[in-house]
């Protein structure tokens, strides 16, 4: 409960700060850039949920129902994306599409095209949605998938006996029974969208978070960058009621399903289709992506300044460790505490305690900020920009990623065995340790694997936290791409890209074994 | 030439054959259940004939149309077969109407409404018609389910354990509503289920698979009276199997010289003037007591509508009763 309280206390004080007097800039803000920041957020909340169901929710059928060329590849492949952070894609796509870059050259020696009949500028709200989507949609394939392959056979198969042809079932049977797994993915996008600031910066547009730094870095006006927080806090959680309105339809959606869909080979020339509706997210999201992280990094690897790189390497992995431990200790303790304390406060408080997934980095940053401000006024205790603070955001913001799959394997195992123990006398340390232990080590590594990650990639929280002249892999790559290097930003975008692999191989294996 | 026929059919999962060349056929309007334990391949032959799953070899034939031959392979979106599964599966974001009418072809749409609701009416469920399936109790899901499959008019209804997720009461007035509603459609069907006495109440013949092949066939009157096997005396009745070599004494005493028989618990009778017996249990069943008895070394098992409370009985076997296996 202690732990849940100190998660909480940051998050709850940017309520506090709206009793404050605004900062000098928030009628500038409110007056010039409110509007451009609403707008740019629904457009980009719009288009990138739109790309992403269309690079996600086919596939998703064809890699659930058929057997296709490559399509055994496929299951696992359009995962990938995920491994390439926003701000990555929109830095290699910025590069790309530069004049001189990539896209022209090859039309220009394809087509004899000049690049100035063909250019167009790249920098704009309208391409970066496409961008963004491509590496966001793998959280609506994996939930779509999820519910084709094990939510609908039954459904899929009464449907077919009442003399439905696929292209019914998919329209009027599959696709409304996925409606609340698919919404959870959009979910999951849209909340990496609000938390996005390097490649909304890069691409100068606009939002909620680019003008939390603004007001903070630009102007020095904390007042005003906690209220632009709040309001992008209010959003959020406009988007986590509703995808708490489609999970209580998915209770009803779940019943009576159950085995997995046996797949469909296909002879005809569909199976091209198929295999080009999966390869194009795959090519745009990843492969083209890695090509160039590669080439860039390969053709600059003799300017990398390795004390610097194994600088920021050893700094990120002291931050990624460190948070890894803690979150996946406090998980440990929370999820306990769920099962030991029956009083219903005490169980909502520490529900509340994992909600930091839901908020944007650059509100924790500065709901952080005020708070600590507040007890530094009152006892002068914390030294901003420590790394004890910086890992205590972090701590806020993944403590899902630890607790999930603890919880979720703890559900799993149910308390038949912590019952038993604690009636033959057992204390809860000994129980835990002698019962349950070995049980939840696989879920703690899961926990600890994607946590570390996670701190690897994130970087708006970061760049407002961290202390003086602390660089970590991901805060080099982004200040190397604003500044136009986005060679020099290669190796290091391509070291984040690396280990974030892991957990997806780690994802892939745990599915494959399902 | 049968009306519904399957041939042969043989069916392996990785290395295990689960279906060993079954064969049977039915008639027009017959009502035909498929009976055995988890395992038997009861299901996986209900799914072939649908087209759910392809045989491996052998055919399904309807009509004169092959549906399952090597050649020849017709979906099961074209079969017209209704296939009512054992949990419902009503489409949980469409009401009870839409649910109905979701299988009704080349109908107008006010005609399809009136098929849905001439047969909810006969199932007395006009007030569920804007209800979604979690807002129905288990018997009402598995009620509407039958109705949607109806209302689509097949060929063919197939029902996979229509029963298994119902209480006793609810499942009691399934089967008189099922049975009605079959009887007035004059529907060829197969049911599978587990439960001989869900086979006896709706079924014009049963058929036990045992191990993926088929084990006993008959009405239901011929596989309790006089089962053909000792698989199928003791799935469809509670008799008394006996081998020469263990009962010697027994046989002797009945005259009988065969080396194995089989006795029903109806055969066995309780009489003022039989041989002597002692009652060793007794199980209330409801509609009468199961008891076991010892007589010249033999256990048997007999029903009466009665309650003995002394452990001294006659019993009488009336040698028409013995059934003699090979």
């Amino acid at each position: 409960m202690v732990f849940a309280i100190a998660i909480l206390l940051p998050l709850s004080s940017i309520f506090f700060s709206f009793a404050d007097e605004p900062g000098s800039g928030w009628n500038y803000i409110f007056d010039s850039l409110i509007y451009d920041y609403s707008f740019n957020t629904i457009v980009l909340a719009i288009g990138v949920s739109v790309c992403a169901l269309l690079f996600s929710v086919l596939p998703a059928w064809f890699v659930a129902n058929y057997k296709f060329p490559l399509s055994g590849v496929f299951r696992w492949a359009l995962v990938l994306p995920l491994s390439i952070p926003t701000y990555i894609i929109a830095f290699i796509y910025g590069d790309v599409f530069s004049f001189g870059g990539e896209f022209y050259s090859i039309f220009y020696s394809i087509f004899g095209l000049e690049i100035s009949t063909i250019y167009f500028d790249i920098f704009k709200i309208y391409y970066l949605i496409p961008i963004l989507a491509s590496v966001l949609y793998p959280y609506v394939y994996l939930t779509a998938l999820d519910s084709f392959e094990n939510g609908n056979r039954n459904f899929i198969e009464s449907a077919k006996v009442l003399g439905k042809s696929n292209v019914t079932i998919f329209k009027k049977v599959a696709l409304p029974l996925s409606r609340p797994a698919i919404a959870s993915g959009l979910f999951l996008v849209n909340m990496e969208l609000l938390n996005d600031y390097g490649a909304m910066d890069y691409f100068g547009v606009q939002t909620f978070t680019t003008g939390v730094f603004r007001t903070w870095f630009g102007m020095n006006d904390l007042p005003t960058a906690l209220r632009l927080a709040l309001i992008l806090f209010t959003i959020a959680f406009v988007f986590i009621y509703i995808e708490k309105l489609f999970r209580k339809r998915a209770k009803y959606y779940e019943e009576g399903n159950n085995a997995a869909t046996p797949k469909v080979k296909i002879y005809s020339a569909k199976k091209w289709l198929m295999l080009t509706v999966c390869l194009v997210p795959v090519l745009i999201g990843f492969v083209i992506p890695i090509m160039k992280l590669v080439y860039n990094a390969i053709d600059n690897i003799s300017k990398i300044d390795i004390a610097n790189y194994l600088s920021a390497v050893g700094n990120t992995a002291t931050l990624s460790i460190m948070t890894a431990l803690t979150v996946v200790v406090v998980s440990i303790s929370i999820v306990y505490s769920e099962r030991t304390n029956k009083f219903p406060f005490v169980q909502k408080l520490l529900s509340l305690a994992t909600v930091g997934y839901a908020i944007p980095g650059a509100i924790i940053a500065v709901s952080m900020l005020y708070f600590l401000s507040g007890i530094n006024n009152s006892f002068g205790l914390f030294a901003f920009g420590s790394v004890f603070v910086l890992v205590y955001a972090y701590n806020i913001r993944f403590m899902a990623t630890g607790y999930s799959p603890i919880k979720s394997i703890s559900d799993k195992n149910g308390t038949n065995s912590y019952e038993s123990a604690k009636l033959m006398g057992y204390s809860d340390f000994k129980t835990f340790t002698k019962v349950e232990w070995n049980a939840i080590k696989p879920a703690m590594l899961t926990g600890l694997l994607v946590t570390f990650v996670e701190v690897l990639k994130e970087l708006p929280l970061t760049l407002i936290l961290r202390p003086f002249d602390y660089d970590t892999v991901a805060t080099i790559a982004y200040q190397y791409a604003k500044n136009e290097m986005v060679k020099e930003a290669s190796i290091y975008s391509l070291t984040i890209v690396i280990i974030s692999m892991l957990p997806i191989f780690l994802l892939v294996k745990s599915k494959n074994k399902v | 030439m049968s009306y519904f026929s399957v041939n042969n059919i043989v069916k392996s999962f990785g290395k295990t054959e689960v279906l060993h060349g079954v064969s049977f056929a039915m008639e027009s309007s017959e009502r035909v259940a498929l009976v055995g334990k988890s395992g038997s391949g009861k299901t996986t032959m209900l799914r072939i004939i649908a087209g759910l799953e392809l045989p491996d070899s052998g055919e399904v034939v309807i009509d004169n149309k092959k549906m399952n031959s090597s050649s020849d392979y017709t979906k099961p979106e074209k079969r017209n077969f209704g296939y009512v599964f054992q949990n419902h599966t009503l489409f949980p974001h469409l009401n009870v109407m839409q649910n109905i009418v979701f299988g009704i072809e080349g109908e107008s749409s006010n005609k399809k409404k009136e098929i849905a609701t001439k047969y909810l009416a006969m199932l007395g469920l006009e007030s569920k018609i804007k209800s979604y399936p979690h807002e129905l109790s288990g018997g009402e899901k598995q009620r509407i389910s039958i109705i949607r499959t109806l209302a689509a008019k097949p060929k063919l209804l197939l029902l996979d354990e229509p029963f298994s997720n119902l209480d006793k009461s609810t499942k009691e007035k399934l089967k008189i509503d099922l049975k009605s509603i079959l009887d007035k459609e004059q529907l060829s069907t197969i049911m599978i289920t587990h439960d001989a006495e869900d086979s006896f109440d709706l079924a014009d013949r049963v058929i036990l698979l045992d191990g993926g092949k088929i084990a006993a066939e008959g009405t239901p009157e011929e596989l309790y009276n006089r089962p053909v096997n000792e698989h199928s005396a003791s799935y469809f009745s509670e008799s008394t199997i006996l081998t020469r070599h263990s009962n010697a004494e027994f046989f002797s005493a009945i005259n009988c010289t065969a080396d194995r028989i089989c006795l029903t618990s109806n055969s066995v009778r309780i009489t003022n003037d039989g041989t002597p017996a002692k009652i060793t249990t007794k199980r209330f069943t409801g509609s009468g007591y199961l008891y076991e008895v010892e007589c010249h070394g033999a256990t048997l098992k007999l029903f009466s509508q009665f309650s003995f409370s002394d452990d001294s009985i006659n019993i009488t076997i009336d040698s028409n009763d013995v059934i003699v296996f090979e």
